[in-house]
Order: structure tokens, then C-alpha cells, then sequence
């Protein structure tokens, strides 16, 4: 019988960061306002209302200011007594006087401050709760929480076992959404809960060595199109959020996209071994007394009681387990093994399309693809790597907590170039008669299936159509478990000429960075290899090809990401490739051609490994 | 219209909204008529899909 989780997550946050700047508009900042403080307190007591009353318990991530306040100390013990509710511990919300006074910042994004700030922040705020409470939490969290920040907090209060630890793609897109002022990235984690590794939060643990002790959840359940394609902030299991992207009738204030959205996370079940997870994590400043852009006050409250309305009528038919944010971490490591990959094949369930996309995720990868493209690939990560990325003041990277792609359609064209040169994206071509035609350009639909450790995605078949020919062409995707790698198979159905013959490209342009921009392709070596010989080529924008007879593997090294991706093939005629970029197109290509008649299977596979 | 995630400020001796990067002014009903033309790319703002649907394509 399938599983269907939720988690509700409470915030005392008393000063959320854009509730200031909206109730203190034209006035000198004051984090201590008492209205401020008494307006945050009644949401989070309005809030905790609209979820008991649906018969739902929470988890209160109690926030560092909120420990100071006595009024929501007790409420937060009364609710643990009488609902059941965990108390836990976030390090969002750490803004309050007292805080301003030791730290002498504004700043208040844990995970962006120095190694050494944020570790005496842990200290004074798992402190202060064990003062308030008598015991430490089982769970904390953060809207990102960088793995040296996990390991410390481990070390030092080990009866954490869950984490609210990253929020799903909110990258350079979420920066553009929020005019440019949203200076923390976090694009290419998981968007389903997982067990991050100590090496690098977004990456899944691949056994017990790298298991970071916790089990993580994602900031926000998001709809897994409209937040990759679009800005990002408006598609999740948050009300709020919801109305900020005006998904809702003006008119009658309903949004069956909410529903939709809660729904569709409940079907995942179907290809998670009867497991799904969805989350709902709302702070008090999206229920502010003034209302936020056009919704009034009425409408974000209806918002939040109806969702939670939602849910407990999905529980009260059986549907669905509300669970505590600790309990569902012991639930989740009895039900997934680290090699389990998380699956989700969705629809589109706002514009009006019939898209559909695969998403996968395991120890080795995080992989986007996009039936209307074919089931090309759109966008790749490489876990495998297990990236050493600190996070932070004194870092490399002060607020890019994004992980690492190789193919990013949105950020790097893919398909699709507007001028000269490639987008990243992993495709096929196929060729006849000095005409070729891409996969990207021939929208299918993908049916999930699970053979042992092998996830199959069998794509309808597509007719691929030439002046003179017409070839019935199937793609078979398969995902073992705890390889790395992904198998294309490409059968020829049928032809319209059954004594024709197709030739067929399978190939990949990739990069690597997090943002739009470019990054510095030096380094990189590509390869040809055949036999045990390999011949090599140091990437200099030269624009140079290579291609090997029967080669057994063509890869691309990545330094800067410590990756190396592969391609092997099996099918007649194979010759495996490379192609160098150039300045005005700094991608890499490496692929396979080969031959294809009636009835027949051209085979690749893409691997990822880790690279010294 | 309220494309992105910014707000506009509202003169209040002219009576209208402006948006303080680009040219756009308007009166509060034309922002909420806006408002409305930017709903036009949500093709299924008010279907209810069921769980069979989630699968089945047009």
C-alpha cells in the first residue's frame, strides 16, 4: 500500500526579513518592534490553529528569537504536550537584538557567515534552546545547510537526525525573480528527501562512511516544471507562493493548482516502491496582517486553511501520514537503502501543455530530461564527485551553494543557440541523405518501469520523417542503481524502405559551472580510447576535432568539478568522437556514429566518475 | 503588470502606480486588469486534475 508523508513545519521567525521592510515601509528599521514581534507570534499561533484543527501535528522549528520570548516557549511546550508537535530548532530567524548585539551584523543567513561565526552561532543557539527546554533537538535546519555546517552540528549535538537543508533550484533564476537581491544560490539538489553526504550536502550519500548523519528535506516541495523552467519562487506546496505567482482566480479566490500540485506529489508513490513525500514550510511573513502585493490579508489566511484543510481531509481518507520531522527521519532510513535513487515523472499541470519530465537522483547523479525533447537529457549533475564546496564568508564561494552542472539547459541554451555554435544538452541525430533530424525535436511521452535495480523509462516511439524515408524510432532509458551510469537504446521500430539505412549521432555538449556565465575551459582533457591506447587532447578553444574507428570509450576530464563523463557504445559501425569548443562556444561534444537498418539497436551509455 | 517579483510605489498626486525600473504607470484598476492579461500563460489555472490524469495526455 503506497505511502503518502507530510511533514507540516512551523516558524516562530518574529522578524522574517521581508516582514520588516513591509509593516516598518517609510520607518527606521526596528527588529524589536512589538508590533512586529506580537503581529509574527499570531501568525504562528494562527498557523499551528489551521493544522490542529485538520487533526494534523507539526514540527516547530523554533527560531533563535523566538527563544528569548517567553509567550513562544510556552506555546511550543503546551503544543508538544497536547498536539503531539516536535519541538525542534532552526537557524533561520536568528535576527533579534540580541543577536544584532553580539554579532554586530545584519547579515543572518547562517550558512554564508565565516566557519568560525557559524559555529559560535550553533553554539548559541543549541545552547539557548537546551536552556529553554531541558533537551537538545532532533531536528534543525536552514534554507541551506553546507556540510561542514551538518558535520559541526553533528559532532556537537548528535540527537539531530533531520534537517530542512536546501531549497529546490533557487539559483540564478531566483535572483532575477527577486530583483536581483537574492544573493544566495542554491541551484542542483534533490527536490524529495534524502541522506546528505558529509562531503557535500546536495550530493546523496553512497554508503555509511559518507552518511552525514541526518536525513535532509528540501525547503519546499516544488512543481518539478514550472520551477525549472520559470522563476522559481512561485510553484510549491506554499500557499503564499501560490498567490505570489497568481495562480488563482481573482474573481472567487480558488487555486486548483495547489491541490494539483499536493496530488501530483502523492503519485510519485508509483515509482518510488510506494513512497512519497510531500512538505509544507511556511513562515509567519507570508501571512502578514497588510497583506503581500495584491492578496489581502483574508486571502493568505483562506490560503493556509485550506491547505492544511487539504491535507487533513487526504488523512482523515487514509491517504496520507502526518509525521513530525523526526519521526520521518526514522521512517525514511528504514524505507530507502543509499543506492535507491528518488524518481519523479511529471506533468505539467500549469500552462496548459501536455510536457512531461524525468527526474532521478542517486549517490552518482542528478538527472533532468524532457520528453518534449525527445527524453534528451536538460540537465546533469555530477554527485558522483562528492564536491569539497564550503560555503560562506572565507570561502571560495561566499553565497554560490549551487552544485556543479554539466548540462544546463536554461543557463547554457541547450538545444537550441539563437547565433553560432551549442547548447548543452544529451541527444541524438538521426541522418539520411544529407538530412538530419535531432530528438530534441520530436516530443514523446515516457512510461516508468522497474526490473530489480534497473529504472526504465520506454519512450513512445517517434516517426522521424526524410523526403524519402520515414523510421519508426524507440528510445529505451535505463538507470541502474548504484553504477553511475545510463544506458540509450535506440531501436528502429520500422521503416518506411525496410532495405534502408540510417546513420545516427548520439552525442552530448557539456560545460560545467552554476550560473549562465562561462567558466574557464582550460584543464579540461578529452579522449579517444581504443585498446588500451588513448589519445588526448587539452582543451584550448580551438575548435579541433577527433574522432576513433571502434573506440571503446570517448570521456571528457573535468578538473574544476573532479568529474570525468564517458560515453561507451555498442552498435555497428561505431565511431567514437570528440569535438573541442571554441571562444564564442565554450562546450565540449563527445559522442558515438554508427549505422542503423530495420529492427536494429544502437546502444550508449553515459558514465559518471569521480576524477583525481 | 507584475511580471517579476518587484513592487511598484504609488504617487499619490498624480493617483497612480509606477514601477521604479522600467516605464510602466498605471491607476490601480489598470494594475489589476494587468494583472489579469498576466494570468494567460497558466492554460490550466482552473482545472482540477485527478490522479488519472497525471499520465494521460491529450
Amino acid at each position: 500500500m503506497d505511502q503518502f508523508i507530510v511533514n507540516i513545519i512551523h516558524r516562530p521567525e518574529m522578524v522574517p526579513e521581508y516582514a520588516e521592510k513591509v509593516t516598518g515601509h517609510g520607518q527606521t528599521e526596528d527588529i524589536g518592534r512589538k508590533a512586529l514581534l506580537t503581529e509574527s507570534l499570531d501568525i504562528f499561533k494562527t498557523q499551528q490553529e489551521c493544522a490542529h484543527k485538520n487533526g494534523l501535528k507539526t514540527t516547530i522549528e523554533m527560531t533563535y528569537a523566538s527563544l528569548f520570548n517567553d509567550e513562544a516557549v510556552a506555546l511550543a511546550k503546551e503544543h508538544h504536550e497536547k498536539y503531539g508537535d516536535e519541538i525542534g530548532l532552526t537557524l533561520l530567524g536568528l535576527p533579534c537584538k540580541e543577536f544584532r548585539e553580539k554579532y554586530k551584523t545584519k547579515d543572518f543567513c547562517i550558512w554564508m557567515f565565516s566557519m568560525e561565526d557559524k559555529k559560535a552561532i550553533v553554539q548559541d543557539v543549541f545552547g539557548k534552546f537546551y536552556e529553554c527546554f531541558g533537551f537538545y533537538p532532533e531536528s534543525t535546519g536552514s534554507y541551506y545547510m553546507d556540510a561542514e555546517l551538518t558535520n559541526y552540528i553533528k559532532e556537537q549535538y548528535p540527537s539531530v537526525k533531520c534537517a530542512v537543508a536546501t531549497c529546490w533550484e533557487e539559483g540564478p533564476k531566483a535572483y532575477h525573480t527577486c530583483n536581483n537581491s537574492w544573493y544566495t544560490f542554491m541551484d542542483g539538489g534533490p527536490w524529495a528527501p534524502w541522506i546528505p553526504s558529509k562531503q557535500n550536502t546536495h550530493a546523496p550519500a553512497a554508503n555509511e562512511a559518507e552518511d552525514s548523519g541526518i536525513v535532509a528535506i528540501p525547503h519546499l516541495s516544488r512543481d518539478l516544471i514550472a520551477c525549472y523552467d520559470g522563476n522559481g519562487s512561485n510553484f510549491g506546496t506554499h500557499p503564499q507562493n501560490v498567490l505570489r505567482g497568481m495562480i488563482y482566480d481573482s474573481q472567487t479566490w480558488e487555486y486548483p493548482y495547489l491541490y494539483n500540485l499536493i496530488d501530483q506529489f502523492r503519485y510519485q508513490a508509483k515509482f518510488n516502491n510506494g513512497y512519497a513525500y510531500n512538505m509544507m514550510f511556511v513562515g509567519p511573513g507570508w501571512m502578514n496582517k497588510m497583506g503581500r502585493w495584491e492578496a489581502p490579508y483574508e486571502l493568505l489566511l483562506k490560503s493556509y486553511e485550506d491547505g492544511c484543510a487539504y491535507y487533513g481531509k487526504l488523512k482523515k481518507e487514509g491517504k496520507l501520514i502526518d509525521m513530525t520531522m523526526s519521526e520521518f527521519a526514522d521512517f525514511y532510513r528504514r524505507k530507502k537503502s543509499y543506492t535507491e535513487p528518488e524518481c519523479a515523472l511529471w506533468r505539467d499541470i500549469l500552462y496548459g501543455s501536455d510536457k512531461q519530465v524525468f527526474w532521478y537522483c542517486d549517490p552518482y547523479m542528478r538527472v533532468g530530461m524532457n520528453m518534449d525533447q525527445g527524453g534528451a537529457i536538460v540537465d546533469l549533475r555530477p554527485y558522483v564527485a562528492k564536491l569539497n564546496w564550503p560555503v560562506g564568508i572565507g570561502t571560495p564561494h561566499i553565497q554560490d551553494a549551487s552544485y556543479p552542472f554539466l548540462i544546463q539547459e536554461k543557463y547554457r541554451a541547450g538545444y537550441f543557440t539563437h547565433y553560432a555554435g551549442e547548447g548543452t544538452v544529451r541527444s541524438a541525430k538521426i541522418c539520411h541523405n544529407g538530412e538530419e533530424v535531432d530528438l530534441c525535436l520530436c516530443r514523446t511521452k515516457a512510461h516508468f518501469s522497474q526490473n530489480g535495480s534497473d529504472r526504465i523509462l520506454t519512450l513512445d516511439p517517434v516517426d522521424i520523417e526524410f523526403t524519402d524515408l520515414t523510421v519508426k524510432l524507440q528510445t529505451v532509458i535505463t538507470f541502474t542503481e548504484g553504477t553511475g551510469g545510463i544506458k540509450f537504446e535506440r531501436r528502429v521500430l520500422e521503416m518506411s524502405d525496410p532495405d534502408a539505412e540510417v546513420s545516427i549521432n548520439e552525442y552530448m555538449v557539456g560545460c560545467y559551472g552554476t550560473t549562465e556565465y562561462t567558466e574557464d575551459m582550460s584543464g579540461l582533457t578529452l579522449s579517444a580510447e581504443k585498446g588500451g591506447e588513448k589519445t588526448e587532447l587539452s582543451y584550448e578553444y580551438k575548435c579541433r576535432e577527433f574522432a576513433l574507428k571502434e573506440a571503446d570509450r570517448v570521456s571528457c576530464t573535468l578538473p574544476p568539478v573532479e568529474t570525468k563523463v564517458s560515453f561507451a557504445c555498442e552498435g555497428r559501425d561505431k565511431e567514437g568522437y570528440f569535438k573541442e569548443g571554441y571562444a564564442f562556444s565554450p562546450m565540449f561534444t563527445i559522442g558515438y556514429n554508427g549505422r542503423l537498418c530495420d529492427k536494429e539497436v544502437f546502444t550508449t551509455w553515459l558514465s559518471l566518475e569521480k576524477a583525481d | 503588470m507584475r511580471d517579476l517579483d518587484l513592487d511598484m510605489f504609488y504617487d499619490k498626486e498624480k493617483k497612480e502606480y509606477y514601477c521604479i525600473r522600467c516605464q510602466y504607470r498605471g491607476t490601480e484598476e489598470d494594475v489589476l486588469a494587468k494583472n489579469e492579461i498576466a494570468r494567460f500563460r497558466y492554460g490550466a489555472i482552473g482545472r482540477r486534475f485527478k490522479e488519472e490524469d497525471f499520465e494521460t495526455f491529450e
